[in-house]
């Protein structure tokens, strides 16, 4: 189980550089195979909800993409890349 | 506690002399939803506050793309504790605004929230109560109150509920939503990519006798090593496939 404080950090850091609103990034979670909700996505940028490291890594990757469009240099780490708990 | 005349902007009305129950929810009634969403609830807020009984400072947070702000307040202290939370992410604000729950935090006995308690004491409040306002749109909002003179009893709740209802309405009556025209747009392209993306994760998993989430973890260490984007990643493995070659 991924670190929820650490992981929402990295989130709402990737979520503020992306520009994107939470409806548009869980639109995007969407396109990567998983049902993220805009209130999942809320809880999990805005809270310390537990939360899984599939669930993790599907945001992270969407932020990836996005960053990849924007050329933004930074990276939201995956939760293998996040301190263990 | 300290009062700060200076909420979010200037109260659209401003009658000095609380006018009670009866006389706030008339007001409220009155109050006109064209205003500016932030008037409208410094309004909301300052007829709570004067209303309410125990209930000496209040606020109200708006959580919106993850971001949590304090759209209105009455007191320095309030706006502080809920400073407070939204710097540590953390707190029965945000919780109240996610959840949409009413969450009471008697400050000496709480033990989910311990760094707020804390501060709370600090700054004199005994007793606070966040109310949820289920918006069910990308702001969702909480009205919160702060007690430094005891106990916010459940009769205290079903009011201040009545006055979170209020500030729901003018939520869901401000223009802050995303265009569906654009969420429509994105919802085709989803079901475009993620098709090839499931594709790639049965091929891993039948190559590499991984689960789905194993399989998505090692799609996304590819991408960002390779810094293209995932659904590429999978086109590509999908593509080798086809064509015969063993994936790695």
């Amino acid at each position: 189980m991924v670190d929820a404080r650490r992981s929402r950090e990295a989130l709402a850091e990737g979520l503020a550089l992306s520009g994107l609103t939470v409806e548009e990034l869980a639109g995007r979670c969407t396109a990567l195979g998983d049902d993220v909700t805009p209130a999942l996505l809320r809880r999990m940028v805005g809270t310390t909800a537990e939360r899984g490291d599939h669930e993790h890594d599907v945001v992270a990757a969407a932020l990836h993409e996005r960053f990849l469009e924007t050329g933004e240099p930074r990276r939201t780490p995956l939760s293998a890349d996040l301190p263990a708990p | 506690m300290p009062t700060s005349s200076a909420g979010a902007e200037t109260p659209a009305h401003a009658p000095s002399t609380p006018p009670g129950i009866e006389g706030a929810f008339a007001e409220l009634g009155r109050l006109m939803l064209d205003q500016p969403l932030g008037q409208y609830l410094q309004r909301v807020a300052e007829l709570a506050a004067g209303t309410l009984p125990g209930v000496d400072g209040l606020s109200v947070t708006l959580v919106e793309d993850g971001r949590a702000r304090s759209a209105a307040f009455t007191t320095t202290v309030a706006a502080q504790l809920d400073e407070r939370q939204y710097e540590v992410g953390f707190g029965p604000c945000l919780d109240a605004a996610q959840s949409g729950d009413t969450i009471r935090v008697d400050v000496a006995a709480d033990d989910v929230y311990p760094a707020f308690a804390r501060a709370a004491a600090r700054l004199g409040v005994r007793c606070a109560a966040s109310v949820g306002m289920p918006v069910p749109h990308r702001v969702v909002g909480a009205l919160n109150l702060y007690s430094a003179s005891g106990d916010l009893d459940e009769e205290t709740l079903v009011l201040a509920r009545t006055f979170a209802s209020y500030a729901a309405v003018a939520l869901a009556n401000a223009s802050l939503y995303g265009s569906t025209a654009r969420l429509a747009d994105q919802l085709q392209e989803a079901m475009r990519s993620r098709a090839v993306i499931e594709q790639a994760k049965g091929v891993l998993m039948a190559v590499h006798g991984v689960d789905a989430d194993e399989a998505f973890a090692r799609l996304s260490r590819a991408s960002q090593d390779a810094n293209r984007k995932l659904r590429d990643m999978a086109g590509e493995v999908v593509a080798r496939v086809r064509q015969g070659e063993v994936v790695g």
